[in-house]
């Protein structure tokens, strides 16, 4: 496959997973597991716009490094600060 | 002798830290705008976590279908800004003219996606000092919206010379640049994606 093909396909997988992310939640999945799908499939879409589109895979170490670390710490943000907003609401419900 | 070998070295350190496409200047500004971008979400999710409830729900007030279409534009966006730079190794001129008029287009039609948006959003008598969740959203997409202004006015820069691709060497270093930060932009747009309108 010719890097104009790949392009391609990588913007099929990107496109699959964003359609994917939408039917999860307006398909009205909205549950804890539902928010933490939606994120894995964010991060990889995220992984192959970098590595793919940004061309980082070909590039040095570090670049890559940095980017995929920016791309998790993004993530990281979104899915710690969604469950600890649950909790810390129905802390007093939840656990007295 | 010294001198040859100091030169040597420097090249090879340059080959290790020079990035595959674009320059090593628009990495650092990308990974700056990055740093930049983290922090908002950071305080936006501090936020979120002592006002959980106002956000639950004023972002029931958010209309997905806008997210999803807006991703959807800057994705296949990002596809013809590759298939631009592609062109550009090639010396293809007239593909790289039709590939940045396309992602220009989309550029287009994600601003009148969002100004659609926004008409709706204000319409229905939200504005960005309803709740916070409204501040972050409105400070959050307009930043963004500058930053694809700025991507679409480099991109009709680069249309516009691109018969400069055969004779100018700096137009497929500056085009890569281009490319880098459009798909910086697209990135950005994912995680708001996710941020204001999915979780």
């Amino acid at each position: 496959m010719n890097s104009a093909d790949s392009a391609v396909a990588v913007w099929w997988v990107l496109a699959a997973l964003t359609t994917g992310s939408f039917v999860v939640i307006e398909g009205g999945l909205v549950t804890s597991i539902a928010a933490v799908l939606v994120i894995v499939m964010t991060a990889y879409k995220v992984r192959l716009i970098i590595l793919h589109f940004i061309e980082a895979r070909h590039g040095p170490a570090i670049w890559r490094l940095l980017y995929l670390t920016w791309a998790f710490v993004m993530a990281t943000i979104i899915v710690v600060g969604h469950y600890t907003a649950i909790i810390v609401s129905c802390s007093s419900d939840c656990f007295s | 002798m010294e001198e040859g070998n100091t030169d040597e070295r420097e090249g090879v350190a340059r080959r290790n830290t020079r990035p595959a496409t674009g320059s090593e200047g628009i990495w650092i500004f990308v990974l700056m705008d990055m740093i930049v971008f983290a922090l908002i979400f950071l305080v936006f999710t501090s936020e979120r976590v002592r006002q959980y409830e106002v956000y639950r729900e004023s972002h029931q007030h958010l209309n997905v279908v806008f997210g999803f279409a807006n991703t959807l534009i800057l994705l296949t966006s990002s596809l013809f800004v590759v298939q631009a730079v592609q062109a550009a190794r090639r010396l293809d001129a007239r593909q790289v003219s039709s590939r940045l008029t396309a992602a220009l287009l989309l550029g287009l039609a994600f601003c009148a996606d969002k100004a659609v948006e926004y008409s709706v959003t204000i319409g229905s008598g939200i504005g960005i000092a309803t709740s916070s969740f409204f501040t972050f959203y409105f400070a959050i997409t307009f930043i963004h919206l500058a930053h694809v202004l700025a991507g679409m006015s480099f991109m009709f820069f680069f249309q516009r010379n691109r018969d400069r691709l055969a004779s100018d060497v700096g137009y497929l270093a500056g085009l890569e640049n281009v490319g880098v930060f459009w798909h910086f932009v697209d990135l950005l747009w994912i995680f708001i994606y996710s941020l204001l309108y999915l979780t």
